[in-house]
């Protein structure tokens, strides 16, 4: 499993690196962009995608178990997630989640 | 369902409400909140070692308790360190012990050219899957093969002094590793030592089939011995709580 972080879009914030369960990413310390440690080791918890501020975190699905490119993404906002899910064909599927906090 | 099989679902153009997926049991895991190992605890998590206390995965006994049941036991746990800690003097802190700590736990960042984490890891995996009932083996052992596990976890554990780390990454790795052999080592201590197969599935004795509550409707514990790191096996009596048949629901 993975993630694959678009450094282009990445704005150095190191929330990612504070959230991730594992320490797995952190910042380059010569360009501070966010890079991820090792792939084999995420769990695809999706903390750090969820939360990235410019949405520069996606989803990646190991090669062994999928042959096309799909995305999933979520955007979240106070009480729901919105995800938004685009199939190989470019047919794209909404979806909304209530999200429970104990806040 | 997870976003990964969602995601999984759309790649692979499968639709769930008309194809039917294939599933297979996976994982029944020995260790953690899944099941009942870990350190002996009392009613309020203290454990056998003075001003320790256990909640959670770590906590044995419980089994099935999953998160909440870690939220709970991590209420109750801190209920009893509030108590405990009223009645703590603060002692002196031994500088020699601290910098002998510091050593211990950066050595693997002063050495280079040792052995990787990540392929101790794959072996330690490779390894136990085969010789201490691993999904390939669908979780089946017998005295023979988890021998042999007993003997690869003890060249493992030497190939231990050898790790090295290039970061603090691989060192929080490294030391990943040194303990997750020592837990693999209590694990094999524990499956030898239980002679029936009490949690088929989850522990399937082979040459032991059945369960024997004659010899084994107890707890097995263990204790190792900080000096000569030998492992100590033993039986603690099974205390039924509710009363009636525990064999009808
Ligand atoms: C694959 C899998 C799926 C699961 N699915 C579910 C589910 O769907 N629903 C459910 O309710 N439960 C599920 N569980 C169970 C649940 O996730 C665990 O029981 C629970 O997260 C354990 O919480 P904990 O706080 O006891 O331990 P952990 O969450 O493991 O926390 C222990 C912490 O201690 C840290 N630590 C370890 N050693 C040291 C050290 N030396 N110094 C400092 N820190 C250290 C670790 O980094 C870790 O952060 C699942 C478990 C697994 C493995
Ligand atoms: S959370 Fe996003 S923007 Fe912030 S450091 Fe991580 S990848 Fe970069
Ligand atoms: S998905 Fe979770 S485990 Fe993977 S890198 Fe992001 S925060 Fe870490």
């Amino acid at each position: 499993m993975g993630v694959i972080i678009d450094k282009e879009k990445c704005n150095s914030c190191g929330l990612c690196v504070k959230l991730c369960p594992g320490d797995l990413e952190a910042l380059d310390p010569k360009t501070r962009k966010a890079f991820i440690w090792d792939n084999d080791d995420c769990w695809n918890c999706l903390v750090c995608v969820k939360h990235c501020p410019t949405q520069a975190i996606t989803l990646k699905l190991p090669n062994a178990i999928t042959k096309h490119d799909a995305t999933l993404m979520p955007k979240m906002t106070d009480d729901e997630i919105d995800w938004t899910l685009i199939d190989p064909d470019g047919k794209v599927d909404t979806f909304k989640i209530p999200r429970k906090t104990v806040r | 369902m997870y976003p990964q099989m969602t995601l999984w679902l759309a790649a692979n153009r499968i639709d769930p409400s008309k194809q039917p997926i294939e599933i297979a049991g996976t994982e029944p895991y020995i260790v953690g909140g899944h099941c009942q190992a870990g350190y002996w605890i009392d009613d309020g998590r203290k454990t056998t070692l003075e001003g320790l206390f256990a909640a959670g995965d770590v906590a044995g006994g419980v089994p099935y308790k999953f998160v909440s049941g870690c939220w709970a036991e991590g209420v109750i746990a801190a209920r009893t360190v509030v108590e405990y800690v009223k009645n703590v003097e603060l002692g002196e802190v031994d500088d020699e012990h601290v910098e002998k700590e510091i050593d211990r736990v950066y050595m693997p960042m002063r050495k280079s050219g040792g052995v990787r984490p990540n392929k101790l890891e794959q072996e330690l995996q490779d390894m136990m899957d085969k010789y201490a009932g691993g999904i390939p083996e669908y979780y089946e052992m017998d005295e023979a093969r988890l021998k042999i596990a007993q003997k690869e976890l003890q060249k493992l554990a030497e190939r231990t002094k050898d790790i090295s780390a290039e970061n603090t990454h691989e060192l929080m790795l490294a030391h990943d590793m040194i303990d997750k052999i020592e837990v693999a080592q209590v694990l094999v201590e524990h499956l030898l030592f239980r002679k029936e197969t009490r949690w088929p599935a989850y522990q399937t004795r082979l040459d032991y089939p059945k369960m024997d509550d004659e010899n084994w409707l107890c707890f097995v514990n263990s204790r190792r011995d900080p000096k000569t790191r030998k492992i100590d096996v033993f039986k603690v009596p099974y205390k039924q709580m509710v009363p009636g048949d525990r064999y009808k629901g």
